[in-house]
C-alpha cells in the first residue's frame, strides 16, 4: 500500500532538496571534523628548529567551535547554501589560524616561527573537497565565496604571522623576481613549443612518413629532467664558448638552404642535418625570448662567443630548451590527433566545393582541430609550470629557487613559499585555458 | 556537355571503371544507377577531377578536364557528396555560402543568395540559417547539402545519392521538389542512386552500371521496355512493368465522361501507375479523373491501362 497524497510528496521533495546529505559533502565534513582533532600549528624557536604541535583547542577563542558547527551544517545542507557556508567555513578557518599564530607567538622571541601542521592541511583538503561538491549545485556561490573569503582573510592579515608568509615578507623582492622569472621561463617554453609543435603536428598528420616524429617526442618525454640537464650542460658549454654569434646565425641560414637541397636527395640525411641546427635555433630563441619576457636583460653581442649573448651551459638557455622539449609532446600529439579526427567526409566536401589545399587547411581542418590543439597547449602549460621548478637546479631561477633553498636549509616554510604559488599558477592557467576551450567550442557550435 | 571517352580507373589490379563512354547533353538529368560498388561514385568524381582516370578522357563543355585547374573546375560545379559532409563548425547559412565565398562574392550578395537557396530547398531561412549541422535532421541536412551545391548557380550538378539518408516518404517529397526545381533551372545533372524507382521517376536518361561498365544507357521508358542484357533484366526485376506505368502520364489515357459516374476518382496529375493501383485497391474497372479544383473531368478504364502497357511492349 503506497498511498501518498500529492501534498506530502511535494513536501518530501522539498525536504530532500534542502537537507539530503550529499556523499561528497559528507566526506568533506568528515575530513573537516577529523582535522579539528589533529594538531594544526607547530611552534618552533627558529625557522629550522624542531617544533611543538598545537591543536585548535590549545588556544583560547571560539572560532574552533564555530568551524565545528559549520562542518556539521555543511554535511546536511544542500543547494546554493552550501557554497555560502563553505565561504564562511573558509573564513572561520583563516581566522582560526590567525588567532592561533598570534596566540602562539605572543611572549616568544623574534626568531620564533609558526608553521602549518597536519590538521590545518587536512582541513584545507576538506574545504577543497567541499567545493567540489558545492560547485555542482550552485556554481555562482561556490565560485564566488572562495576568492571573497580569501581576499577578506588576506585583508584582515589572518596569515601574516604564519611561517611561509613571514618568509615571504623577508624575501619579498626576490619573490617577485623569481615569480616573474618562473612565468617567463614557462611562458617562453610553451610559446616555443607551440611555435614548433603546431607545424610539426601538422606535418606528422599530413603523411604517415613522419610518424617517427611522435616516437622521438615520446622518447624525449621519458628522459628524466636532471639527466637532460646533465647531457645539455657540457655540450652547450662547449658550443657557447666556441661558436660566435654571427657564425651561429650564418650556420642557421645556410642550414635552411642546405636542408632544401638535401631534402630532394635524401630525406633522412636532411633531417639528420636539421636536428642539431634546430636545437641550436631553439636554444637561442629560448634564451632570448626568456630575456624579453622576464626580468633578466636581453644581451646580443656580435663578434663574440654565444655566451656573451646569454647562452651558456647553465642558466636560462638549457632550462628553456629542456622545458620546450618536454612541452612538445602534448602539443604535437594533440595537433596530430585533432587533425586526424577531422572527418574524411568533411574534408572531401571541402575539396569538392573547390577549396585549395591551403583553404581546406585554414577553413576546415584547423578550426575543427582547434579545440583539441588548445587542450594540448593546456596540458603543456600546466606541465611546464610544474617542471620549471627544476630550472633552479641549473641556476635559471624561478620559484624552484625557494624550494631548493628551503630543502637545503631545512626550512619547510621556505619550501612552501615556492610550492604554493606553483600549484596556484598551474591551477589558474589550467582553468583559464579550459574556460577558453569551452568558449571556443561554444562559439564554433561543436 | 559532359562526355566520358573510354574512362578506365584502376586501383592496383582492381578495375573500378572498365572503359566507360557516355555523353550527357546540356540540361539533361542523367542518373548513374547500379548495385553498390559498381563504380558510380568513382565515375562521378572523375568529372570534377577528385579522381583522375587511369585511362580515357572526360570532357566538360568540350574541354578535356585535365587541361583545367581542378580547384577552379570544382568551384564551377555543384557537388553533393555521398555522406553529405556539412561543415560542423559552420552554421547552415555559412555552409551554403562556402562556394560563393570561394568565388569572392560580396557578403550581402552571398547572404541573400544563400537565403534564397534555403527557401528554394524548402528550409525557412529564418529558422534554419543560424542552426548548426548537428541541430538538423537527416533530411534537413540533405537539403542543406543540395542548397550548398546550388548556391553559386553552377551549370553542372554532381549529386551523389543526395536523398540517400532519408525515409521513403521524405525521399519522395525531396524528389518531387527537386524535379520541380530542375524543370525551372534546367541544369546538367549527374545523379547517382542505387534506387531503381528514384531513377525511373526523375531521369531523362538512366545509365545502368555493373562492375565498372555501362550495361545500358537509355531513357527510362526504353530501359524498362527493352532490357539489353540479362543483368539489366534481373536488376529491373519483375516489377518493371509497373514501373513503366509510372512513366506514362495519365493525360493521354483519359476518356470523356459518359452517363456512368464512377465512385472513386484520382487527380489529373497522377501517373498511370497510381491509377492502376487505385483500380486494384478499389476492385473497380473504371476510375474518375478530377482536375485541380476537384471537378470530375473524365474517366480512365482498366482496359486502357492494360492496352497502354502491352502496346508499349510491342
Ligand atoms: N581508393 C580506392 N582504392 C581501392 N579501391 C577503391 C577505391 N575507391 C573505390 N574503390 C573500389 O571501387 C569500386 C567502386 O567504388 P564506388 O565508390 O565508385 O562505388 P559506388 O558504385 O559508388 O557504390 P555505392 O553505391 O556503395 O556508393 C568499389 O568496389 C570500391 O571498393
Ligand atoms: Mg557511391
Amino acid at each position: 500500500m503506497r498511498a501518498v497524497s500529492p501534498g506530502s510528496r511535494a513536501q518530501g521533495e522539498t525536504r530532500r532538496t534542502i537537507l539530503n546529505p550529499h556523499p561528497v559533502a559528507l566526506l568533506a565534513a568528515g575530513l573537516g571534523l577529523v582535522a579539528l582533532g589533529l594538531p594544526w600549528l607547530e611552534l618552533k624557536a627558529s625557522r629550522i628548529a624542531a617544533g611543538e604541535a598545537v591543536g585548535v583547542w590549545g588556544w583560547p577563542g571560539s572560532w574552533g567551535l564555530l568551524l565545528l558547527g559549520l562542518w556539521l551544517l555543511l554535511a546536511f545542507v544542500r543547494g546554493p547554501w552550501r557554497g555560502l557556508l563553505l565561504g564562511m567555513a573558509l573564513l572561520v578557518w583563516g581566522l582560526l589560524v590567525g588567532q592561533g599564530t598570534a596566540y602562539l607567538l605572543s611572549n616568544q622571541l623574534e626568531s620564533a616561527r609558526v608553521s602549518a601542521a597536519g590538521g590545518l592541511w587536512l582541513s584545507l583538503l576538506a574545504l577543497y573537497v567541499g567545493y567540489f561538491a558545492a560547485y555542482r549545485e550552485g556554481r555562482g556561490w561556490a565560485v564566488l565565496s572562495a576568492p571573497l573569503a580569501l581576499a577578506l582573510l588576506i585583508g584582515l592579515g589572518a596569515f601574516d604571522q604564519l611561517g611561509p608568509v613571514v618568509e615571504w615578507r623577508s624575501w619579498r623582492e626576490q619573490f617577485a623576481t623569481e615569480l616573474w622569472r618562473h612565468l617567463s621561463l614557462s611562458g617562453s617554453a610553451v610559446l616555443l613549443a607551440v611555435g614548433v609543435g603546431v607545424p610539426l603536428g601538422v606535418l606528422v598528420a599530413s603523411s604517415p612518413r613522419f610518424g617517427w616524429v611522435l616516437g622521438v617526442m615520446g622518447f624525449l618525454q621519458t628522459i628524466p629532467s636532471l639527466a637532460l640537464f646533465g647531457l645539455l650542460l657540457p655540450l652547450l658549454a662547449q658550443v657557447s664558448q666556441t661558436l660566435r654569434l654571427e657564425t651561429a646565425l650564418a650556420l642557421l641560414v645556410v642550414g635552411v638552404f642546405a636542408f632544401r637541397l638535401l631534402w630532394a636527395v635524401s630525406g633522412g640525411l636532411a633531417v639528420l642535418l636539421m636536428l642539431p641546427l634546430g636545437l641550436l635555433a631553439l636554444v637561442m630563441a629560448g634564451a632570448w625570448l626568456h630575456s624579453l619576457l622576464g626580468p633578466d636583460p636581453l644581451r646580443i653581442a656580435f663578434q663574440a662567443p654565444l655566451q656573451a649573448s646569454g647562452i651558456r651551459g647553465i642558466g636560462a638557455a638549457p632550462a628553456v630548451l629542456a622545458l620546450t622539449l618536454y612541452a612538445l609532446l602534448p602539443v604535437v600529439l594533440n595537433v596530430y590527433t585533432g587533425l586526424r579526427g577531422v572527418p574524411e567526409a568533411v574534408k572531401d566536401a571541402g575539396r569538392g566545393m573547390g577549396m585549395s589545399p591551403a583553404q581546406l587547411f585554414w577553413r576546415v581542418e584547423l578550426p575543427l582541430a582547434l579545440p583539441l590543439m588548445l587542450e594540448g597547449i593546456r596540458g603543456a602549460a600546466s606541465l611546464t609550470i610544474g617542471i620549471t621548478t627544476v630550472a633552479a637546479l641549473i641556476g635559471a631561477g624561478g620559484l624552484g629557487f625557494f624550494i631548493l633553498r628551503g630543502v637545503e636549509g631545512g626550512a619547510p616554510d621556505m619550501v612552501l613559499l615556492g610550492a604554493i604559488p606553483i600549484i596556484g599558477l598551474a591551477l589558474l592557467v589550467d582553468s583559464a585555458l579550459r574556460w577558453m576551450g569551452g568558449l571556443l567550442r561554444w562559439r564554433m557550435g561543436i | 556537355m559532359i562526355r566520358f571517352e573510354n574512362v578506365v580507373k584502376r586501383y592496383g589490379d582492381f578495375e573500378a571503371l572498365g572503359g566507360v563512354s557516355l555523353e550527357v547533353a546540356q540540361g539533361q538529368l542523367v542518373t548513374l544507377l547500379g548495385p553498390s560498388g559498381c563504380g558510380k561514385t568513382t565515375l562521378l568524381r572523375t568529372v570534377n577531377r577528385l579522381i583522375e582516370p587511369t585511362e580515357g578522357t572526360v570532357f566538360v563543355g568540350n574541354r578535356d578536364v585535365r587541361g583545367l585547374d581542378g580547384v577552379e573546375l570544382r568551384r564551377g560545379m555543384g557537388y553533393v557528396i555521398q555522406s553529405i559532409g556539412l561543415f560542423p563548425h559552420m552554421s547552415v547559412l555559412e555552409n551554403v555560402m562556402v562556394v560563393p565565398r570561394l568565388l569572392g562574392w560580396k557578403k550581402e550578395k552571398r547572404e541573400a543568395r544563400a537565403k534564397e537557396m534555403l527557401a528554394l530547398v524548402g528550409l525557412e531561412p529564418q529558422t534554419f540559417a543560424g542552426r548548426y549541422p548537428r541541430e538538423l535532421s537527416g533530411g534537413q541536412a540533405q537539403r542543406v547539402g543540395l542548397a550548398r551545391a546550388l548556391a553559386a548557380d553552377p551549370p553542372v550538378l554532381l549529386l551523389d545519392e543526395p536523398f540517400g539518408a532519408v525515409d521513403p516518404p521524405t525521399r519522395e517529397r525531396l524528389q518531387d521538389e527537386f524535379l520541380k526545381l530542375q524543370s525551372e533551372l534546367r541544369k546538367t545533372v549527374l545523379f547517382v542512386t542505387h534506387d531503381l524507382e528514384e531513377a525511373v521517376k526523375i531521369s531523362d536518361r538512366i545509365c545502368l552500371m555493373n562492375g565498372g561498365r555501362v550495361e545500358q544507357y537509355d531513357p527510362p521508358e526504353v530501359l524498362l521496355r527493352r532490357p539489353k542484357t540479362p543483368f539489366v533484366q534481373s536488376f529491373l526485376g519483375p516489377s518493371r512493368t509497373l514501373l513503366r506505368l509510372s512513366r506514362i502520364p495519365l493525360g493521354g489515357l483519359i476518356e470523356p465522361l459518359d452517363s456512368h459516374r464512377p465512385s472513386v476518382s484520382i487527380p489529373h496529375s497522377a501517373s498511370a501507375r497510381e491509377a492502376f493501383s487505385t483500380l486494384l485497391a478499389s476492385g473497380l474497372r473504371t476510375l474518375g479523373v478530377s482536375d485541380a479544383t476537384g471537378r470530375l473531368v473524365g474517366l480512365v478504364r482498366l482496359e486502357t491501362l492494360l492496352a497502354a502497357v502491352s502496346e508499349e511492349e510491342a
